[in-house]
């Protein structure tokens, strides 16, 4: 087995969009039981480049050889026939049928007789799957939406592998997963690689190309900026090629003085998600929560927004007790919410004005009656502080990149002047520069005195901006640490429930 | 309107930047298309009838128009905050047959008679509203049932027998002129220009649009769902009000069966509009050109002698090419 032989190679694919041009004569090749990481930030041309190689797009000009052999896939499926699989980002599963089904979806085995399903064949087939390479014994005829995420993205990979392929993509694979569940998908790479399959990866997370990576190429606007051996290059390296300039420097927390008490929670407890949670908020102060994906973190803070309601317990702001049973009351009480799914919490069609203006309605209505001038004055306003682009208020927000669509959101809550802010997961799937930006702006926020509790699983983004950390565990917060009290190891140690070696 | 103009200009030229010229122009057929095939089928009809392009029939358009513009548009406000009203034919119905009934059987003033078809419109759109959000019924089922109930009150209050010999204070609003302006026509550019004023500058309008969009999004913005689904239902009903009123002066009486049959083509009118059947996206520009494309198909395929059967027939085929169009155009966006 020649393990430098080239399973696909690229020469120069271009692809335009009107107004854009996502790809321009990018040549790239992988070779046979590679881990090939492509880097990029939002729009630099990754989702177009394995689009096309996945058969979603056809490109406009440039040669596709794989194994050698010219190919052209005018659809996913000639793609998978031809031994190209790919994992979407959001995980295209069904989730009130069973996760063999989800993997055998349109490729059932049939009987001989009467070409009727042959279930147990599905069954048997999915468990191999989930064994052989996960080393996994599950049921496999539950219902997808029983599981967790880790095990709808190992199901997503699943099917993927049913269909035997020669090269695996996968976008983002570990963007909703706990550092614990990356490991586990690192491993399950590492088994991949080892019989031979290419995996094209692609990743927002700098580390997990040291940690998983052969070769990486980092694409940006739509142009190839190099091709290099992981081992080769540093951090700092790949930040420059991403960015096309030197990283800005990290936003370093300055060390804030914390006011009064603002929120304390006492005694929370939904059935079922949390229990008995108490925490208090101080003027100027960001708390961190972190936790595993299902501790229960982002449901108490949906119960803190009144998106869900509790079962027992207390709330009380500035020292008063407020009960909050909708996001009206929520609001009224100074507390915004980010959303964990950014697409949850804009309307897609309306515009950035629109959406920033949104819970300030009142401030720009008179009398029920919109008043144009001021809506565009306030959100121009946070477009030229967050520096959002481009900077067109009538567009709607669904034509933005992900991080322009985090900042609307947080605008949101920032024009509405909100006193606490709760962000669930606000990197998620943004970019580095855009990353650093958000920390900037939380920072500052801190420092004008609005509080925030920013929950997230990035134990090191925790680690870097919270005064305070807690960490939760099967919906109780079990450690409490302060700024610098705690290693990356306490806190993965303290949201496993003390256990080094939790699973999946 | 300099300013919605302006702001339109401004979307054009800022399309025009990001997508290019030939893409703009797509945009545009995309965005005057259903207003092209309303223009094609006057020329078309102006060239085969020569009664058709003259003022007594295009008045006579508006006023067979009038209906199901006024329909149109609140259904443009429901199927923009993400519902949908299957009641409208029956409520107009019911609304009209009430007040008639008032006026004829207990005799009441034709002038309180005109409040009581609007109050009965208002309040029965109420009840949809309140059924569906604190129901928690989607919006399909409860006017569904609603358009059943709404029908047999009709039919129970006015005994299966129109109620005719109205007064003309009431037979006025369907037929009457005013400065020789059919009033139909009056009250179809009224509720017109209310639906979009209600869109464009107010807070309903804007949460509506919110709602549509994303109802969850609207609600972790603090908006009152519940509220303003119902204020929406409510101006539905007070629109499907007005269009029994129309409709009353037009046939001189009520009966149990009017307005039959007119949802659909209110809904018909505003999804060849192009507001997004899903929610969250149109305007009340479009519904009436909707409207009004039905109106020049009936009225000029009778002016050929051609049957109303054929009418439906074409309708249906319009119905079902603007949406494909639509739907490609929608593909295509997404994909870029």
């Amino acid at each position: 087995m020649n393990k430098d032989k080239i399973v696909l190679k690229i020469e120069k694919l271009s692809k335009r969009f009107p107004g854009v041009q996502a790809l321009q004569s990018i040549d790239f090749d992988l070779k046979r039981g590679e881990v090939h990481v492509l880097l990029g930030e939002n729009g630099a041309g990754k989702s177009t480049l394995v689009k096309i190689l996945s058969g979603s797009l056809l490109q406009d000009s440039g040669t596709i050889f794989l194994d050698g052999e010219k190919v052209n896939f005018f659809s996913p499926e000639e793609a998978q026939n031809r031994g190209i699989a790919m994992v979407y980002q959001e995980l295209d599963l069904i989730p009130s049928i069973s996760i063999a089904e989800n993997i055998f979806l349109g490729r059932y085995p049939l009987k001989k007789l009467f070409g009727i399903i042959d279930w147990r064949q599905v069954y048997h087939e999915a468990e191999k799957i989930f064994k052989e390479n996960f080393n996994l014994e599950i049921d496999v005829r539950r219902e997808v939406k029983r599981f967790g995420v880790a095990i709808q993205q190992l199901t997503a990979i699943a099917r993927a592998l049913s269909q035997n392929p020669k090269v695996l993509i996968l976008d983002e694979p570990t963007s909703a997963l706990s550092p614990l569940e990356c490991q586990q998908l690192f491993k399950i790479i590492r088994n991949l690689k080892k019989r031979g399959v290419s995996i094209i990866f692609i990743s927002h997370r700098l580390k997990e190309t040291f940690e998983i990576g052969d070769r990486v190429t980092i694409l940006r606007n739509g142009e190839k900026v190099n091709t290099l051996l992981v081992k080769d290059v540093s951090e700092q390296d790949l930040v420059r090629m991403m960015l096309g300039r030197e990283a800005d420097k990290e936003t370093v927390r300055e060390k804030t003085s914390v006011g009064d008490e603002i929120l304390r929670v006492k005694d929370l407890t939904k059935e079922g998600m949390f229990y008995k949670c108490n925490l208090r908020l101080y003027q100027g102060e960001i708390l961190g929560i972190t936790g595993l994906m299902g501790a229960g973190r982002t449901e108490f803070a949906k119960s803190l927004f009144g998106v869900l309601n509790p079962d027992k317990g207390e709330v009380y702001i500035q020292g008063r007790r407020v009960k909050i049973r909708s996001p009206k009351d929520a609001i009224r009480a100074g507390i915004g919410y980010l959303n964990e799914n950014r697409m949850e919490g804009l309307v897609p069609f309306l515009s950035i004005a629109g959406n920033i203006t949104l819970a300030s309605l009142n401030y720009i209505c008179k009398m029920g009656l919109l008043m144009k001038d001021k809506e565009k004055s306030i959100s121009k306003r946070f477009v030229d502080e967050l520096e959002i682009h481009p900077p067109e208020l009538e567009r709607e927000v669904r034509y933005f990149s992900g991080g322009n669509q985090q900042k609307v959101a947080l605008s949101r809550w920032l024009c509405n002047r909100s006193k606490i802010l709760i962000l669930d997961e606000p990197t998620r799937g943004i970019d580095v520069g855009a990353k650093e930006e958000v920390f900037r702006l939380m920072s500052r926020l801190s420092k004008e005195g609005i509080s925030i509790i920013m929950i997230s699983s990035e134990m090191p983004e925790v680690l870097r901006m919270a005064d305070r950390i807690l960490v939760m565990h099967k919906g109780r917060f079990v450690a409490e640490y302060k700024r610098g009290e705690a290693t990356q190891e306490d806190l993965l140690l303290a949201a496993a429930g003390g256990e080094k070696n939790a699973r999946i | 309107m300099p300013e919605s103009k302006g702001s339109e200009t401004q979307v054009l030229t800022r399309i025009k930047r990001s997508i290019g010229v030939f893409s703009t122009l797509k945009f545009v057929i995309s965005r005057v298309g259903p207003l092209l095939i309303l223009l094609i089928l006057m020329f078309f009809f102006s060239v085969l009838s020569s009664s058709f392009l003259t003022v007594s029939n295009l008045l006579n358009i508006t006023r067979q128009s009038a209906v199901n513009i006024v329909l149109a548009v609140g259904m443009t406000l429901v199927i923009i905050g993400g519902g949908i009203d299957l009641s409208v034919g029956s409520l107009l119905g019911l609304s009209a047959c009430t007040g008639a009934t008032f006026v004829m059987v207990l005799g009441i003033n034709p002038l309180l008679g005109i409040l009581i078809v609007l109050a009965i419109g208002a309040s029965m759109g109420t009840v949809n509203g309140v059924v569906i959000t604190k129901g928690h019924i989607p919006d399909f089922i409860a006017t569904l049932g609603m358009m059943s109930v709404a029908r047999g009150l009709a039919l129970l209050i006015t005994g299966g027998l129109p109620v005719a010999g109205l007064p003309s204070q009431i037979t006025w609003w369907g037929i009457g002129d005013l400065y020789k302006v059919p009033v139909p026509l009056i009250l179809a550019i009224l509720v017109s220009l209310s639906g979009w004023i209600i869109l464009s500058y107010t807070k309903l309008g804007r949460c509506d649009y919110a709602i549509g969009g994303n109802k969850e999004a609207a609600r972790n913005a603090g908006i009152d769902v519940d509220i303003s689904k119902i204020k929406i239902y409510a101006i539905m009903g007070f629109f499907c009000a007005i269009g029994g009123l129309i409709e009353t002066g037009r046939i001189y009486s009520a009966n149990g069966l009017m307005g039959e049959g007119l949802e659909l083509e209110a809904i018909a009118a505003v999804v060849i509009g192009g507001t997004n059947l899903f929610g969250g996206e149109g305007g009340v520009f479009g519904s009436i050109i909707g409207a009004l494309i039905m109106g020049v198909l009936s009225n000029g395929l009778h002016l050929l002698n051609v049957s109303a059967f054929w009418h439906r027939y074409m309708v249906g085929l319009i119905i079902i090419v603007v949406v494909v169009i639509d739907q490609l155009r929608r593909r295509k966006i997404i994909a870029e």
